[in-house]
């Protein structure tokens, strides 16, 4: 809670009664993202925060950040909750900031193409609002359903349409920033300029993950809604064979709008579930989209070019279905309790590497998952395996969680990189980055936040509830130990059919 | 202390990741050069098809490298830097920069050198298309030429919109004259496979033939790079400016008009044409009165115009919150450049 009546009565005032709250339920919500996270985790972090509070003006995030100042409490910014680093947790309690209340779409200047907006505004929603006035957001996170748009903003923003469109970072065009002294800045000199202003800093907040400030505010690119929009899906005899076709995808003259892969556990796992799912080595689905004469131009061209090289093209009904799947990759999630992601930026022409060395790690670990991911430049596959999970049996829960550093470590051996710092990967920062950009990294944000009062201990650096920073070696120390207690249990079972569909968890 | 970075000028192709790591001194027409030869090409677009060398392009904060859609992002990815007694990297070679950590690559590039001097540069590249036609069209009205490069570079037909006005290569590197602009000409470049190409060329056709526009002629494929020391002496360029591009055509009138009144030809190039805002680059028979260089300053200033160098950030010192910015700046580089050693010209408006 908490601790001064006169700083609680202050946050209060700040907004109102009925958004600030200190109700167990909304702490307990906010207190994990995506990633079930093991009770156990909360002798190292305080992730249940003493207070949540829904704020709707940047002002007013202003007014709770400087009285966060003067009481010194933590402040955490929260989207959606949609991702799995620990990034929207506290470390050590304090005040939560729900950002999805701030969820006003403020303007739209369909002649310059730039929509300004709340951070809390999800993906989803946003799109459909374009969409009834002409235009698409072609760039948006798979978990668009329920992501918001300022967290995305703040992970780096990879996702759906990276391929054509470029990533968050190249179609923001300007950002409102609350920074960890109060003061509200903009990023930009002229708010929805590709051009950099002199000093621009809206890249250096874009993938800051909340750490440098609070986004406020969002100016985005949108484009005019294409005209013809085509999905097509591929089928392939196993994922080499796949994963050869992405790189050939890559050395194309023409270039789809979308291109998505899944194994054949994906659709094992959804099978498990009860789902019809096509019985195929792995897929992988391209999206077009664009003029009518154009689209259907890519079409036969990329239809060509798969067939050469193994591939099958699938139904219209796949296709289509595919497409709707998009924001709900983790829907076998429920053979569990829930699932754990591993994210990394490979580079294309080590793909199939990574995939061969995760697979052995996996039977290493005696663990059962999927991989699914997509291209995000011509030079570079986001791959993104997941497991299934069962916080019920939290003791072999954790231990999977050092998966997801191995599978990291696998992916920087073959010049990867993992997406993401949050909490739980904040030691990463060393195998991402030279020893002197580290210690910048860090100098700047305590050059710009002092106390690391705002989204602190996390990103830049690893940080305990008691202050204690914790190194990559006692980190990889951890991890191992996890790893090897991991390979005492028997082997995941997750993937085979159970009579009367969801088993909610892991059948003997 | 001067430094030459003249020297600094190896270019490394990988094709396999599709980049080239190159060195300040290195212009555009050896890159493209260079990358042509492995397969590629780089999504550079050089403003007046000016040959900079990429240490030009730092100086003047990389505002005239762009591309289609994405901007600078889209292409840089990576810079080395040396700042007073540590060497940075921006980014990452191979990825966009959202690998983890704070993306530096902006700030650095857009500080014009006053952050880090840029040794090393990582752009990426592209298979060279099977098919590229470069058309150019001619307008008689400016707001015609305006709208119509407007409305193609919104349609995502092409894949890159400039426009200048009909004298602009004569005034840049000829004579000049001081007759009036007689034509606006918009010149568009489509890529991909022929199909696609001739698809997306059809379409703008009809778009330019609806706005009263002209086809003026076909442009070979081949990157036409004019050489900086070429430049007339007889010309002065105003500066760089990012502008509003709906406020462009206001924009060109105001300047002509003084251009006018100070008996001196005016000319203009926007090399790179977006929905939402261009990079205008005008240029005046020069060399100009402090009369105009007072107006235009001003001019500018009210539209709140980017130029280059920080003459023009005064008026914006009024506002709070570039003023809680300007702080932010100031910190980052005293943490960088304590005895502010680098660039310090650049740093004029922060004392």
């Amino acid at each position: 809670m908490i601790d001064s009546d006169i700083a609680r009565r202050s946050l209060i005032k700040a907004v109102r009664p009925d958004r600030y709250t200190e109700s167990t339920l909304e702490r307990l919500v906010t207190s994990h993202d995506l990633a079930p996270m093991p009770k156990v985790a909360a002798l190292a972090f305080k992730m249940m925060p003493d207070a949540v509070i829904h704020p709707k003006e940047a002002e007013e995030v202003a007014e709770i950040v400087g009285i966060a100042n003067s009481w010194d409490i933590p402040v955490t910014p929260r989207g959606g909750g949609s991702w799995g680093f620990g990034g929207a947790v506290p470390n050590n309690g304090g005040v939560l900031l729900d950002m999805t209340s701030m969820d006003a779409i403020i303007s739209f200047d369909s002649e310059k193409g730039i929509v300004r907006v709340q951070p809390g505004v999800v993906w989803l929603r946003l799109d459909e609002w374009l969409k009834r006035r002409g235009y698409f957001i072609p760039y948006y996170p798979s978990s668009a359903p329920g992501a918001t748009i300022g967290g995305w903003i703040s992970t780096g923003g990879v996702g759906v349409g990276s391929y054509k469109y470029g990533a968050a970072r190249d179609n923001v065009r300007s950002l409102q920033i609350v920074l960890p002294s109060g003061r509200i800045i903009d990023t930009g000199h002229i708010s929805d300029s590709k051009h950099p202003s002199q000093f621009d800093m809206t890249s250096l907040f874009i993938g800051a993950e909340g750490s440098l400030g609070i986004v406020t505010a969002i100016d985005l690119q949108v484009y005019p809604d294409p005209e013809a929009f085509v999905p097509a899906s591929y089928s392939f005899s196993n994922m080499d064979v796949a994963y050869n076709a992405l790189e050939r995808i890559s050395e194309a003259k023409l270039k789809p709008y979308h291109v998505a892969f899944v194994d054949d556990n994906y659709f094992r796992f959804l099978r498990a579930m009860g789902h019809v799912a096509p019985e195929v080595g792995g897929m992988l689905n391209l999206v077009f989209e664009g003029p009518k004469a154009t689209v259907e131009e890519e079409v036969k061209f990329f239809d060509a070019l798969m067939t050469s090289i193994g591939g099958k093209r699938e139904s219209e009904e796949i296709a289509q279905h595919e497409w709707k799947e998009r924001s709900y990759e983790l829907r076998s999630k429920k053979l569990g309790t829930g699932a754990v992601i591993g994210e990394a930026l490979v580079p294309i022409g080590q793909t199939t590497a990574v995939a061969r060395e995760t697979i052995a790690l996996v039977k290493k670990m005696k663990m059962n998952l999927a991989v699914n991911g997509y291209l995000i430049d011509r030079g570079t596959v986001a791959f993104l395996p997941f497991y299934i999970t069962d916080e019920r049996r939290w003791i072999k829960s954790i231990s999977s969680l050092s998966f997801v550093k191995k599978f990291l470590d696998i992916s920087n051996a073959h010049g990867g990189r993992g997406v993401g710092l949050g909490l739980f990967m904040a030691n990463n920062l060393r195998s991402m980055r030279d020893v002197n950009t580290v210690k910048l990294l860090r100098k700047i944000k305590y050059n710009i936040d002092p106390e690391s009062r705002v989204n602190g201990g996390k990103t830049v650096e690893l940080a305990t509830r008691y202050g204690i920073r914790v190194g990559p070696r006692l980190f990889r120390f951890a991890m191992n130990m996890l790893a090897v207690l991991k390979r005492m249990y028997r082997r995941d079972r997750y993937d085979t059919p159970v009579p009367g569909g969801f088993p909610g968890g892991e059948h003997s | 202390m001067r430094i030459d970075l003249s020297r600094i000028g190896a270019i490394n192709i990988d094709a396999s990741r599709r980049i080239a790591i190159v060195g300040p001194a290195v212009r555009a027409s050896a890159l493209d050069s260079a990358a042509r030869k492995a397969g590629m090409v780089a999504e550079i677009v050089t403003p007046a098809d000016l040959d900079f060398t990429f240490a030009d392009w730092a100086e003047e904060s990389l505002r005239m490298l762009s591309t289609s859609n994405s901007g600078v992002d889209g292409i840089l990815r990576n810079v080395k830097v040396i700042a007073p007694a540590q060497s940075y990297q921006t980014g990452y070679d191979s990825f966009p920069a959202n690998g983890g950590g704070y993306d530096l690559t902006k700030l650095f590039i857009s500080s014009g050198m006053t952050l880090g001097i840029p040794y090393e540069f990582t752009v990426t590249l592209k298979p060279i298309p099977d098919s590229t036609v470069i058309r150019t069209y001619s307008f008689a009205k400016l707001d015609d030429a305006v709208a119509t490069a407007r409305r193609i570079s919104k349609s995502v037909f092409s894949s890159h919109v400039k426009m200048q006005s009909g004298g602009f290569d004569d005034l840049l590197v000829g004579p000049g004259s001081k007759k009036a602009i007689g034509e606006y000409l918009i010149i568009t470049k489509v890529c991909g496979t022929k199909p696609v190409a001739d698809v997306s060329m059809k379409a703008i056709d009809d778009m330019v033939s609806k706005a009263s526009g002209k086809v003026v002629g076909d442009r070979p494929d081949e990157p036409r790079f004019i050489d900086p020391s070429s430049i007339s002496n007889g010309c002065w360029p105003m500066g760089i400016c990012v502008c509003d591009t709906g406020a462009l055509a206001d924009v060109v009138k105001r300047l002509s008009d003084l251009a006018d009144k100070a008996n001196r030809a005016f000319q203009f190039s926007i090399p790179d044409v977006t929905p939402a805002t261009s990079v205008l680059l005008p240029l005046l028979q020069g060399p100009p009165s402090d009369s105009i260089l007072n107006s235009i300053g001003t001019m500018l200033a009210d539209a709140r115009i980017t130029l280059r160098g920080n003459q023009f950030w005064n008026p914006l010192l009024g506002d709070s919150r570039a003023v809680a910015r300007l702080e932010v700046i100031r910190g980052i580089k005293r943490l960088i450049d304590p005895k502010m050693i680098l660039n310090p010209h650049v740093l004029e408006a922060f004392q």
